[in-house]
């Protein structure tokens, strides 16, 4: 896709909705879909006079967001208004922070990939407000606004120009999605907009050390959109500068419709943002113990976890990296585990059959018809040799169907290996009675041949018994009484 | 640090403060002032001064995630100048 002479260079700005109930500055709800406009208040809706109050859970999550990351957490910080005029922003300002962000500089680190981690500096990560939404509909050359949304809170995650390539954002992005799900500070939820990207990307010769002039897209809300954006994006530069021409420092929207990005109009001019600060919010100071608190109380991280799989565990990396995909998905793996104490058996049945159902009938781990304590309790039939591995998948597909518990289904059904000598004996001879060519020809076989019909006289058995009966004992009776 | 003319059109611009051509003269005259002053304070040493986050000696307090709001939007709607299906109307925006 790329040309060699050129190196691609990008940094990306994250806007993270932070999972608090109630919205940075006031008591409004923010949930996700409501009647426009239904989850407003007078601090919302920049109503004279109405004064913001800090939510402390916001703070929690930014400070604990850092502590993933090994970040610098500011233990003063300011909160900055960000001027500038559109309809959805009703104050005329954002509240942000510009000088002095709760978190400072750390490193994300990358650890699906074979090779080594790979280290993406992160400048900084401050809190500020979300805006609104404009509405273009059928308002007589007019636009709705819909402020339910404005005062979300936002955590704004910059990184340093680390990436090289569209694939390793991609990466970087679903990493990060990880982390902070697994932290719960975030839903994550890209079609709903917690999850927004901005991308800017510069070209350079390759071996040239300084940086060329970059263009920002703003807003992407897909990883889908992200790898297109960039491409059209590296491309479009490419051509600038290959005819000789100088690509303009702007901001640019991605139009997934046309698959292009465009200046974005009102933003050429209004690039001074006149910050300064807040002077309707105090600083906000916190603590050591504030922060050695939230320490002690930080889940397992996504990295911490995926090692510690492969280590007690003894699954592959690509096993682990796909129970770590979620953090319900780990939960429910190391559930399983936990109950049928086969860490194997429970990898593969999490992946091949678990898995496997819940994408093809489009639900996720909590919707799961079979609880991890149910998928545990049916394999550890299989590891106890009540069940084999055949039924056990049988039982399963039925008690996802039906939505049964699994045990009730072996216990209603009959479906236990049978390991009886005597009943299995009975069915054999039942078979060499039925088959008596079969026999003759056995007999008369050599080595090669009696191999085939062995496998005929199993099938046999194994139908009889509805395959209950255990392979290993009707292998057993069948050779001793074919030697007969 | 100097102001032109021009600078002051744009600063009127981005904060919608409608000037008059006639008065962009005075404007940027007044204005010059106004910098020459602050440039006054520039040269005051704050080597050994620690930055002041706010002139008030006091932290923010912090609010408890609590939703306590209820929906009062139809009160809200009702003062704005023009509404529809609850969205409040403004002259169209496009980027």
């Amino acid at each position: 896709m790329l040309d060699p002479n050129w190196e691609t260079v990008i940094g990306l700005e994250v806007h993270l909705q932070l999972a608090t109930s109630s919205k940075i500055f006031s008591g409004s709800s923010t949930s996700f879909g409501g009647t426009p406009n239904s989850q407003t208040c007078s601090v919302d809706l920049a109503m004279p006079g109405a004064l913001p109050v800090f939510n402390e859970l916001a703070l929690r999550y930014a400070v604990m967001f850092g502590l993933g990351i090994g970040a610098q957490i500011n233990k003063t910080s300011i909160f900055d208004r960000k001027n500038y005029f559109y309809p959805d922003l009703p104050k005329g300002y954002q509240i942000s922070q510009f000088h002095h962000p709760v978190v400072g500089r750390g490193t994300f680190e990358l650890f699906f990939d074979d090779q080594d981690i790979y280290k993406i500096g992160i400048t900084r990560a401050h809190l500020e407000e979300d805006a609104g939404k404009s509405v273009h509909g059928h308002f007589d050359g007019k636009s709705g606004i819909d402020l339910n949304r404005a005062g979300t809170p936002l955590l704004e995650i910059v990184t340093d120009p680390d990436f090289r390539s569209s694939e390793q954002v991609i990466y970087y992005l679903k990493a990060l999605h990880l982390l902070v799900t697994y932290l719960g500070i975030s839903d994550g939820n890209m079609a709903e907009g917690s999850m927004r990207c901005d991308v800017n990307i510069s070209l350079r010769k390759k071996g040239d050390c300084n940086l060329g002039t970059r263009t920002e897209i703003k807003n992407i809300n897909s990883f889908r959109f992200v790898e297109r954006a960039i491409s059209f994006e590296v491309n479009r530069q490419i051509d600038i500068l290959e005819d000789g021409g100088k690509v303009i420092q702007e901001t640019r929207l991605y139009d997934s419709e046309l698959d292009e990005t465009r200046p974005m109009r009102s933003k050429e001019i209004a690039n001074d943002y006149r910050y300064f600060p807040e002077p309707d919010l105090l600083p906000i100071q916190i603590s050591d113990d504030y922060i050695s608190k939230i320490r002690d109380s930080m889940p397992e991280l996504p990295l911490a976890k995926y090692r510690r799989f492969i280590e007690t565990y003894d699954i592959t990396k690509d096993d682990a990296e796909i129970l770590l995909a979620s953090k319900e998905i780990a939960d429910y793996y190391e559930e399983v585990v936990a109950t049928c104490a086969d860490s194997k058996l429970s990898s593969n049945w999490v992946q091949t059959e678990m898995l496997a159902k819940l994408n093809k009938s489009n639900l996720c781990v909590s919707q799961s018809p079979i609880s991890a304590r149910q998928l545990g309790l049916l394999l550890s039939k299989i590891v106890d040799k009540t069940i084999s591995g055949k039924i056990a998948k049988q039982v399963f597909a039925e008690a996802w169907s039906a939505e049964e518990d699994p045990l009730e289904l072996i216990e209603k059904k009959e479906l236990k290996q049978v390991d009886d000598f005597d009943k299995i004996h009975t069915i054999v001879q039942e078979v060499i009675n039925k088959n008596t060519d079969q026999v003759k020809q056995y007999l008369a076989a050599n080595d090669q041949k009696r191999k085939k019909l062995l496998g005929f006289f199993v099938g046999q058995v194994m139908q009889l018994s509805n395959g209950r009966a255990n392979p290993k004992v009707v292998n057993q009776i069948l050779n001793q009484k074919l030697s007969e | 640090m100097s102001i032109t003319p021009k600078q002051i059109l744009e600063v009127s611009d981005l904060a919608r403060i409608k000037i008059e051509r006639e008065e962009v003269d005075l404007l940027t005259d007044k204005i010059r002032e106004i910098i020459s002053f602050v440039d006054k304070l520039k040269g005051t040493d704050t080597n050994e001064i620690e930055p002041l986050f706010n002139p008030l000696d006091a932290v923010q307090t912090l609010r408890a995630d609590e939703i306590t709001e209820i929906d009062e939007s139809t009160k809200f709607l009702s003062i704005a100048p023009s509404v529809e299906n609850n969205l409040f109307l403004v002259p169209k925006v496009i980027d």
